[in-house]
């Protein structure tokens, strides 16, 4: 649905023109390339650098990204992003899996604050948009598939986009969302906000038999069980297939957040 | 769901919930500062390649 829905201007492609109209004025809180010819919406990120390119503080795109994080924290990361989705399909190819150490979420705050802010406002230019590997894929190939003026442009930068996409294509196969963990500003941003969105993980330590099942179906290799409110968590809620673990409000007298010892060890103690 | 609450949990939620409101508050103030600031056209113009 998060493909579809903010890439329903099918005309874009059978007449090889972009959507102009006022739907482009709001920022999907998704990574979905504007410049994709069935765009009906903006990408958030594109729009930061944008504004920080032409030295402005993007209040707008800042401000509609912190209500939509505070509403649902990474919600939107784990159930609508498109990207996200193509990931999580690769990750089901049968291929040797890995797991990538976790001191690689750091490297998601680095490209939100180079890529994203420091870099396009000294140099005037959107330089994550550029290498964006989404960017590529629904902007990129398109618009180089469909119109030969853009292919003759092509220059040595259209192939280390390819080499990125690429990259992020094959360790998909083998690393679930890598993308997203190491590397997406837009969950960098909307991560700060998992721990006081109004929708919250609740992890109840009674019923909890701590099977270690959750972190196996994790797309993130979290444990939902021992920190419901981690950074990382895309709100998926694939893990509330467990009763241990449901979907809750902020204002709901549940104990998550912090890891309890259940109530039946602490009496075998 | 059942048992008592950990100690400090009430006071937890409290804190949790006051975070929310005040991140909540915050939030749309400065997304409507971008918008009284017409930020929308200027996005429609990036993003629309105009």
């Amino acid at each position: 649905m998060g493909a579809i829905l903010p890439n329903a201007y099918a005309q874009g492609f059978l007449s090889a023109s972009l959507y102009q109209g006022s739907l482009k004025s709001a920022c999907t809180p998704l990574l979905n390339c504007h410049a994709c010819p069935s765009a009906l919406f903006s990408c958030p990120i594109g729009t930061l650098q944008h504004f920080m390119a032409t030295g402005n503080v993007p209040y707008y795109g800042i401000g509609t990204l912190s209500v939509i994080g505070s509403g649902v924290g990474r919600m939107t990361c784990g159930t609508l992003c498109p990207f996200g989705a193509l990931q999580d399909l690769l990750y089901k190819f049968r291929a040797w899996k890995v797991s990538i150490p976790p001191w690689t979420r750091y490297l998601r705050y680095a490209v939100l604050v180079g890529l994203v802010f420091a870099i396009p406002y000294a140099t005037r230019e959107n330089w994550f948009s550029k290498l964006c590997p989404m960017g590529t894929l629904t902007a990129g190939l398109p618009w180089v598939a469909m119109n030969p003026g853009v292919r003759s442009m092509i220059r040595s930068l259209f192939w280390v986009k390819i080499s990125i996409l690429l990259f992020f294509v094959t360790t998909s196969t083998m690393v679930k969302r890598p993308f997203c963990r190491a590397v997406c500003p837009l969950g960098a941003i909307l991560s700060f906000f998992n721990k006081t969105s109004f929708l919250q993980l609740a992890w109840n330590p009674d019923t909890c038999s701590r099977c270690g099942k959750c972190r196996k179906i994790c797309p993130v290799d979290i444990r939902p069980d021992r920190k419901p409110t981690d950074p990382d968590c895309l709100r998926c809620l694939d893990c509330t297939r467990c009763p241990s673990l449901s979907l809750t409000t902020v204002f709901h007298k549940e104990p998550f957040g912090e890891p309890v010892i259940p109530k039946r060890v602490a009496q075998g103690m | 769901m059942g048992g008592a609450d950990p100690p400090g949990s009430a006071g937890k939620v409290r804190s949790r919930s006051a975070a929310f409101l005040v991140t909540a508050v915050a939030a749309a103030a400065v997304l409507g500062f971008g918008i009284f600031r017409k930020e929308i056209g200027e996005v429609l113009l990036n993003a629309a390649l105009l």
